[in-house]
């Protein structure tokens, strides 16, 4: 039997531990998707444990059209972006995501990988860069890269076109290693 | 990964194919080459893997799944409370009833089948539904037993 479909099976006739294993599955994911929009650790956690609660209310009505895991992931981005709503915090930041982006050249050698990223300052500086981002792309970036979902689970989650997503991805990664360019090459 | 996605005219192919090619490579799915601009992504993919703080708590999916059960068992237990309320409510209105209208209801009965016995003054028939409510009980118990093991 299918992995998801004995695991949904068991939780709905409330098989012991069942829910706990469902939680202790999908748990990584949730908080990644709604720590990367709300950047709140409160918040994160309550709104985490709202979607499981949601998860647990509807499992009833999975239909097994998608995976598990992009089920569960997309109540979480609808659990976080109700959050932002309430809130009323952007999810884009208008002028800083629509600005054009100057391609960077395309140097041969003198990088060292190793060292930059033994460097402890750089790798602040490029976390607080990461964090300075908008919630919807600091999401992507972390389901694409940490959760390593594809681009068609990743639209599954958010409901957002694949042509989107991709634009998203490519726009905050070239924004990032032009800040990186520019820290990596002032002297420190 | 997918790269068979529409083009994008703000997507620049050839820094795309950069970006994925150092995924790539971080991930061991390609040989490692060199360039600065290779090396930038994939020190951002390094800094991308990493568990963004604070982390989730260890005992995140324990605590949830017995704030669950907690919830559960309190939802049971008003279902059944809620359950014998109404049913108390139900057997005093008939009651009431029984009270107000039993003998016109004797009457009738006796009218209609006037070939009975007498039912001696209406005991035979308070036997009679006796007998009915002990098999009814017994269900009741027993849907209750079940409804406790399946939790």
């Amino acid at each position: 039997m299918n992995p998801d479909r004995e695991l949904v099976s068991a939780v709905l006739a409330g098989r012991a531990g069942a829910f706990e294993r469902l939680v202790s599955l999908h748990q990584g994911l949730c908080w990644h998707i709604i720590q990367r929009l709300v950047r709140h650790p409160e918040d994160t956690r309550e709104l985490c444990q709202e979607t499981f609660l949601r998860v647990h209310q509807y499992l009833h009505q999975y239909r097994y059209e998608s995976a598990l895991k992009s089920w569960i992931g997309r109540i979480a981005y609808a659990v976080g972006l109700r959050h932002l709503e309430k809130k009323q915090l952007p999810l884009l930041q208008g002028d800083a995501e629509d600005e054009p982006l100057a391609l960077l050249e395309r140097e041969s050698d003198g990088f060292d990988l190793e060292a930059a990223w033994a460097d402890e300052e750089l790798r602040r500086h490029l976390q607080a860069a990461i964090d300075a981002l908008a919630p919807l792309p600091r999401t992507l970036l972390t389901l694409y890269h940490l959760d390593e979902l594809s681009i068609p689970e990743i639209s599954q989650i958010t409901s957002l076109a694949a042509g989107t997503i991709k634009s998203h991805l490519f726009r905050s990664r070239l924004r990032l290693r032009a800040l990186l360019q520019d820290v990596a090459g002032a002297p420190r | 990964m997918n790269t068979q996605t529409p083009r994008d005219p703000r997507v620049d192919p050839h820094e795309w194919q950069l970006q994925e090619a150092a995924l790539a490579q971080e991930r061991g799915a390609a040989a490692a080459g060199d360039g600065v601009g290779l090396g930038h992504y994939r020190l951002l993919h390094r800094a991308l893997r990493e568990v963004p703080a604070p982390q989730l708590p260890a005992d995140f999916a324990a605590a949830l799944a017995r704030r669950v059960e907690r919830e559960r068992l309190l939802d049971g237990r008003w279902e059944r409370r809620l359950l014998a309320a109404m049913l108390l409510l139900l057997a005093g209105a008939g009651g009431v009833q029984l009270f107000l209208h039993g003998d016109a209801w004797l009457a009738a009965v006796h009218q209609a089948l006037p070939a009975l016995p007498r039912w001696g003054n209406g005991w035979g028939l308070l036997l009679g539904l006796a007998l009915a409510w002990s098999p009814l009980s017994g269900l009741l118990q027993r849907h209750s037993r079940l409804q406790k093991v399946t939790r």
